[in-house]
């Protein structure tokens, strides 16, 4: 996390990112006005993944966070911006290029159960991608599948059983294989751990940490849970309604957290290792993406809330090297 | 143990028969609830903590049963209580709010009748509808619910998921009770919300005088709120005692390393070191320590049945190497 | 109280992965479910035995079906007076052997009965697939010739169908499966637009899947369960229409023997020789009621919903 290891090209740029969806259905487009049915589950967010490292999203459900992931995978339309991944646009990509470049950018899963189709044995779940990506035969495809079981700590004994044979983290390793199998540079790990007990959860967090070294990984790490987020990434972006308010190295972001939302977020978590003691809470739940508040989105919920604040959106600010905020507390401040 | 607890559970045994074999959920559970306590049990999936206090409010059903054990409440054993008198006790002197509110509150009621009808059932001291529906107001409000008249008619689905925990709270404290079973009030909710939902429980028992039991998975949360705490593992307490106590100083290999695996917000840094390994199938469970099969002090006295044993001021661990 | 049934079955999960046991898919699972409900398989075996009538008929057949015999014309059952046991369930009007026409009648229903759920079920899966998963106008279209087609009375287009066409076995086929489909299609479309939102729906997408592979390999297996408790439900239902268009002398045509045809031969003597009408009406009933059992254990056994 130096700055002389930052490169000239990120692996993956995402520029003024928009997703929004229109819940209009049919008749009613010509008759409902546009603005009040359009959820805007991306709003203008902009990002580089750099090579190598782990890039953790953090925010609450409803943020954006799972939409960016997919977004940046293509596997949503963007509405507008762009996401180019080692340099090429992905959006100027015909279905057959984009197939290709597939093998590049992978995707692990929050639900251990809704992500492995329970028809499908583990040796077809993990041979898909090699199926498609490589022109292999039956028997060298199996042993890619074995090498691959193994690695993520699973017995090659495993290819003819279906999904529901296995335990939440053993269907998680099981995920892991399908993505890595196909070699790819950048993976997107959508909650892989949310829905593990503690013990298994820190099982599967040891084997992401552990491939990402040797296959010399990237990752776009999408959690809520501020400790896993803190634990296995070098970068921090925080969502808030379909916005990064904050963006910053890891530790120096989760020791001195500049936006209000990212500081009451903190406060927020419930720690083994706290003294207890009175916190600051946030009020009120998060405003429906239908009507998100003008200005800067946080404002109604804000303890620092200013006049401008609910007028003038705020434009991020440097508050320390690769450090910045959105918020206009620190417009001015010295970078 | 010898304080006069609340509740006191005894040797309970919740077995479930099933064409597999004999699922012992609960296998030999002891845990008390002191006066005015928060304890919280924490415990992975599949450990038992649910089920036992299923048990307690007799809700367990076929193919579950109470094989065995005491549940004491109130100078009474509910495990041998009819029917008809656990129900009358439940709501009005022990309450339940269950992890997901949107299945538990019935949809096709408002709110306000949900909470009306549970002050009627059990108070009799509310005179007529009018004067419920005065409590449910009153109620609401305490619970933090803004304009708690106007949204006395609404439906479950139209409140967001924090809201929907409070409502069930409501309900729950609408006879106020001496114990409130909290069941995983805050698993499917936002950090900023289930903050807001702990402190209105901590605030309410304070309020109340009530004991609370905390279910979660989440250690954090338990250390924050709860003066106790009890480790569920497959069916079995593990380890209880003073939460500041347990946190510092393990004494259960278990405990210990569910401590160690857990990433820590205050120091990203420090290695976590996963339990190997996965929880035991609770069918046809040896007689023999649980976490056996993955503990790093695996030893041959292990290999019996092993008891709580006292660990200290206030404290028990299920461990062999407690007694040496 | 879903959360003691999360509690309980957590283990029984667990338990399947400790104890080393054979590979065993969800079918294969499902289907032992199905072989523990007894109705279910003495319905299946019922079915099965209709089924071997209908092959079998010229050797279990006593006499020509298509014989008449004057001087037999409406001759009782054996059991009354006046009958013999060479004709153990009597003749009709002119003479024949009721059994045989009978047996040699469950031809009919089951050629058409399968005929029309294997054309249904196939059009249907194709087109309930490709409007759930391909959406759009795609979507849009097939969902308004379903629509369309629901707001037809079923027998009202059947026979307004077969006048148009005429007679002859495979416009039956074609009049029903016309609007049969319907049914399999609103299933798997509805099952298709549930599966499709499944991560390892889009882990395939990920992995840069083509559409046909989703749809056949990852959706169809997942539909294919409801879809066969679905089309066995109607099966039923398609006899007892062919049965219908037989009464009504639009289907089958004489003198080959329909059970539907059969009851309706039998209506003039109804008073006198009900026996005429009876013995095919029965026929009916068990092999609808058989369909029925046999389906509904199907969906016990099968359906999703009853199991995790």
């Amino acid at each position: 996390m130096t700055a002389a290891l930052q490169e000239a090209r990120p692996l993956v740029a995402v520029r003024g990112l928009h997703k929004h969806y229109d819940l209009r259905r049919g008749l009613r487009r010509l008759v409902d006005r546009p603005a009040q049915h359009t959820v805007r589950a991306l709003d203008g967010v902009t990002l580089d993944i750099r090579r190598g490292e782990t890039l953790g999203v953090i925010g609450e459900s409803g943020c954006g966070k799972s939409t960016l992931g997919r977004t940046v995978l293509r596997l949503l339309e963007p509405t507008s911006g762009s996401v180019a991944f080692d340099g090429v646009e992905l959006s100027t990509l015909d279905p057959a290029a984009m197939t290709v470049m597939r093998r590049h950018m992978q995707i692990i899963f929050q639900d251990p159960y809704a992500s492995l189709n329970p028809r499908r044995t583990v040796e077809q779940i993990v041979g898909l991608g090699i199926a498609i990506h490589a022109r292999n035969t039956a028997h060298e495809t199996r042993e890619r599948v074995a090498d691959m079981l193994q690695r993520v700590g699973l017995s090659p004994a495993h290819m003819r059983r279906y999904p529901h044979q296995f335990s939440g983290g053993q269907r998680q390793r099981i995920g892991i294989a399908r993505a890595l199998v196909v070699k790819p540079q950048f993976v997107v790990c959508d909650e892989p751990v949310s829905a593990l007990d503690v013990s298994i959860q820190a099982q599967i967090l040891a084997l992401l940490a552990e491939l990402k070294r040797e296959l010399g990984l990237t990752y776009l790490f999408i959690s809520h849970d501020l400790a896993v987020v803190g634990h296995v990434s070098d970068r921090v972006a925080v969502m808030y309604l379909g916005q990064v308010v904050e963006l910053g190295p890891a530790r120096a972001l989760l020791k001195s957290p500049a936006h209000p939302y990212t500081q009451a977020l903190l406060a927020a978590v419930p720690r083994v290792e706290a003294g207890g003691g009175e916190r600051q809470r946030l009020q009120g739940d998060v405003p429906s993406p239908l009507r998100p508040p003008s200005g800067c989105r946080f404002h109604t919920r804000c303890p620092h809330a200013m006049a401008k604040c609910s007028a003038i959106a705020p434009t991020p600010v440097m508050v320390a090297p690769g450090h910045a905020v959105a918020c206009h507390l620190h417009e001015g401040a010295p970078a | 143990m010898s304080d006069p607890a609340l509740l006191a559970i005894r040797g309970l045994r919740t077995w479930f028969t099933t064409r597999q074999g004999v699922v012992k959920a609960v296998d030999g559970v002891d845990l008390d609830v002191l006066p005015g306590e928060c304890l919280g049990v924490v415990g992975e999936s599949g450990s038992g903590k649910t089920a036992t206090f299923l048990s307690v409010l007799g809700l367990v059903k076929p193919p579950g049963r109470i094989e065995a054990g005491q549940i004491i409440f109130g100078g009474r054993d509910l495990a041998q209580l009819p029917a008809a008198e656990l129900r009358a006790l439940r709501g009005r002197d022990i309450a339940i709010t269950m992890q997901d509110a949107l299945t538990a509150l019935n949809p096709a009621l408002t709110v306000g009748e949900q909470i009306v009808e549970t002050i009627r059932a059990h108070d009799r001291g509310v005179a007529g509808p009018a004067a419920a529906r005065a409590r449910a107001v009153e109620l609401l409000r305490l619970v933090g619910m803004p304009e708690p008249e106007r949204r006395l008619g609404d439906y479950p689905h139209q409140f967001s998921g924090g809201m929907r925990q409070r409502v069930m709270i409501t309900i729950a404290l609408s006879c106020r009770p001496k114990l409130l079973i909290a069941d995983e009030p805050t698993t499917a909710l936002d950090v900023t919300i289930q903050a807001q939902v702990l402190d209105l429980i901590a605030t309410m028992r304070r309020q109340l005088g009530m004991s609370v039991v905390l279910i979660s998975h989440n250690l954090g949360v338990v250390a924050e709120y709860c003066d106790r705490v009890a480790l569920m593992y497959a069916g079995q307490v593990v380890e209880s005692g003073p939460t500041r106590a347990v946190i510092a100083a393990p004494r259960h290999p278990y405990t210990q390393g569910l401590l160690r695996s857990m990433p820590l917000l205050s120091d990203p840094d420090r290695p976590i070191r996963p339990i190997a390994g996965q929880v035991p199938d609770l069918i046809d469970l040896p007689e023999e320590c649980r976490f056996l099969p993955r503990c790093p002090h695996a030893a041959d006295a292990c290999r019996h049945d092993i008891r709580l044993l006292p660990a200290g001021a206030g404290r028990w661990a299920r461990c062999v190497r407690i007694a040496a | 109280m879903s959360v003691q049934a999360v509690e309980a079955r957590a283990p029984a999960k667990a338990a399947t992965d400790a104890v080393a046991q054979p590979v065993e898919s969800i079918f294969i699972a499902n289907l032992r479910d199905f072989r523990r409900n007894r109705l279910a398989v003495a319905s299946v075996a019922m079915v099965g035995l209709f089924a071997l009538m209908a092959i079998f008929a010229p050797y279990l057949a006593p006499h020509d079906p298509y014989a008449s015999d004057l001087f037999r014309r409406l001759q009782p059952p054996a059991w009354l007076d006046g009958g013999e046991w060479a004709y153990p369930m009597g003749c009709d009007g002119l003479g024949r052997d009721i059994l045989s026409r009978a047996i040699y009648g469950a031809r009919v229903s089951m050629t058409i009965g399968v005929a029309v759920m294997m054309v249904a079920a196939m059009a249907g899966m194709i087109a309930g697939l490709a409007a759930g998963y391909l959406r759009g106008w795609t979507d849009i279209a097939i969902s308004r010739v379903v629509d369309v087609l629901l707001g037809f009375p079923y027998l009202i287009l059947a026979i307004g169908l077969m006048a148009a066409m005429g007679p002859g076995l495979g416009n039956i086929v074609l009049a029903l499966a016309i609007k049969e489909w319907v049914l399999p299609c609103r299933v798997a479309r509805a099952e298709t637009l549930a599966a499709r939102e499944m991560e390892y729906v889009e882990a395939a997408r990920a992995l840069g899947a083509s559409r046909l592979h989703i749809m056949l390999r990852e959706i169809l297996p997942n539909i294919l369960s409801p879809l066969i408790v679905v089309c066995t439900m109607r099966m039923a239902w398609i006899i007892i229409m062919e049965a219908s268009l037989s009464f009504l002398g639009l289907g089958v045509q004489p003198p080959v023997p329909s059970w539907g045809s059969m009851v309706a031969d039998g209506r003039q003597f109804l008073i006198g020789a009900w026996w005429v009408s009876t013995l095919p009406g029965v026929m009916i009933l068990l092999l609808v009621l058989a369909i029925n059992l046999a389906s509904q254990g199907l969906r016990d056994a099968f359906d999703p919903r009853m199991r995790t």
